[in-house]
């Protein structure tokens, strides 16, 4: 029986144990899914959690501990909304360590705001709204793309494995497309221009990876 | 799916064309005014459990809504026409029934609508729908709320152009008329962007949604057409969205109003899956 990748919704044969387009683990309790075209909705369904997830991510100390008391159910019900926050658990947890490493840290000035990737339309409708923080002081090249080694993971078939990378230059973005199947565009108010190699990003860029995925580049 | 028996094939035809009469004679938009108690549907896509829900529990209101979708994604398309179709006539003025992006060949062939009429009336049979849908009204003013299956569109300025929308129209054609059935409301954008759905699809943004109401002297936009834990809603709950089915696997919602004020009522999946399936 295939079973259904809740990250890409690749359908992958019995015998994989991971994801043959996104690398993606399968989910343990995947062997005995129901049918597999309601999978990815229903993971979609489970919305409730990211917020949960978030909180957790935002305190890296008791992440564990809760991860591992979650029922294996659980956590494959949430896979599709962690490929999101793991990388946002990982920013933050290197965050902290880097944090306490370097002891005069230069803290963001606060005027200037954080950058924070928002969803605007995904495959995964429940991830819509969603504000993903951009740490540039932690990763100076944030990858974005399909499989789980990108800073940022976004489950969308159409998206490539490593799609794009946003970097920060003094107080400009920078967007650069990894030769995508799909491209990568930025709305120049009138239409989705195509980025090719890297391209500045405008202010509050709204950026399209893809054909299915919209996001917005925001600063507050 | 299997065929359906001459009589209740007969019967539903002769409801489709009775009801594509009624349609065809009114307006695009239809001005319902203000009513104290009404019921917002959202996409049913065969949920015929939910409409049978709103028809047994709200019939009393003064006005019941359907914001289109009522076929396609589900092999209940039919089922689902039977009911909201019979009360519609019964009850003209009450009984709103809109046309949705899924009202159109356009989704038909793709979503399970055709193969569906194919299975249970056989394919010949599919025209009259066809000719059903062209005729559907576009949107309705309830209670100073426009209600339309996706919103706003680029061109559309006053709500006049929505009364003079031309029908017949199979796709439908109208740029405006397919976009107010297509497009999608992004409160974290300004103006119309293209939107993933495809050609000719936009998002409109908070800018442009807060223009065309206060324009129009409008409270806000009743619509479905996104999928929803039941609801959303966004711009200071000025655009609420309201979806009504089941195949998504989330909570189905029903919007009510009662004197100016909103409830809402959700269905969740015990329901929806264990509910009466006759």
């Amino acid at each position: 029986m295939t079973w259904k990748c809740t990250g890409c919704g690749t359908e992958n044969p019995d015998d994989a144990m991971y994801c043959t387009t996104c690398g993606l683990k399968r989910p343990d309790e995947s062997v005995g899914a129901q049918s597999a075209p309601q999978e990815t909705v229903e993971s979609a369904g489970s919305v409730a959690q990211p917020t949960e997830q978030q909180e957790q991510a935002v305190q890296p100390v008791n992440q564990p501990v809760e991860a591992q008391a979650q029922t294996q159910e659980q956590q494959a019900q949430q896979t599709e909304v962690q490929t999101v926050t793991t990388a946002e658990n990982q920013a933050q947890t290197t965050t902290t360590s880097q944090q306490s490493e370097v002891t005069e840290t230069p803290t963001p000035t606060a005027q200037e705001g954080k950058y924070y990737i928002q969803f605007i339309a995904t495959p995964v409708s429940a991830l819509n709204k969603t504000k993903v923080p951009l740490d540039f002081d932690v990763f100076e090249n944030i990858s974005l793309g399909r499989s789980p080694e990108n800073v940022l993971m976004i489950p969308d078939s159409e998206i490539s494995r490593r799609h794009a990378i946003l970097s920060k230059e003094g107080d400009t973005l920078y967007i650069e497309d990894l030769n995508s199947t799909n491209g990568t565009y930025i709305y120049d108010g009138k239409v989705f221009q195509a980025v090719k190699g890297k391209a500045q990003l405008p202010k509050n860029a709204v950026v399209k990876l893809g054909n299915n995925t919209i996001i917005k580049i925001v600063r507050e | 799916m299997s065929s359906w028996p001459q009589e209740r094939r007969d019967s539903l035809l002769e409801l489709v064309r009775k009801s594509r009469e009624a349609f065809s004679s009114m307006k695009p938009l239809l001005r319902v005014g203000d009513r104290s108690r009404v019921a917002f549907v959202g996409d049913t896509h065969g949920a015929y459990m939910v409409t049978k829900y709103v028809f047994e529990n709200f019939s009393d209101y003064d006005a019941i809504v359907f914001l289109g979708d009522y076929v396609d994604r589900e092999p209940y398309g039919l089922e689902n026409l039977e009911i909201i179709l019979s009360r519609f006539l019964e009850n003209k003025g009450k009984v709103i029934v809109l046309r949705g992006n899924h009202e159109s060949p356009l989704t038909n062939e793709y979503y399970g609508f055709r193969a569906e009429v194919r299975e249970k009336l056989g394919d010949e049979n599919y025209k009259e729908f066809v000719d059903l849908f062209s005729e559907m009204p576009y949107a309705a003013i309830v209670n100073d709320y426009l209600c339309v299956h996706g919103g706003i569109a680029r061109n559309l300025k006053s709500l006049q152009q929505i009364e003079e929308l031309k029908k017949p129209d199979i796709i439908p054609e109208d740029e405006i008329a397919f976009e107010i059935l297509w497009n999608d409301p992004r409160e974290e954008l300004d103006g119309f962007v293209p939107n993933i759905r495809g050609e000719g699809t936009f998002f409109y943004g908070k800018d442009v949604t807060l223009e065309f109401l206060r324009e129009n002297s409008l409270k806000g936009i009743i619509r479905g057409h996104e999928v929803a834990d039941g609801f959303r809603s966004e711009i200071d709950e000025r655009v609420i969205t309201v979806f009504s089915s089941r195949y998504h696997k989330m909570r189905a919602g029903i919007l009510l109003q009662d004197q100016g004020k909103f409830n809402m009522v959700y269905l969740d999946e015990e329901f929806l899956l264990n509910g009466d399936k006759s």
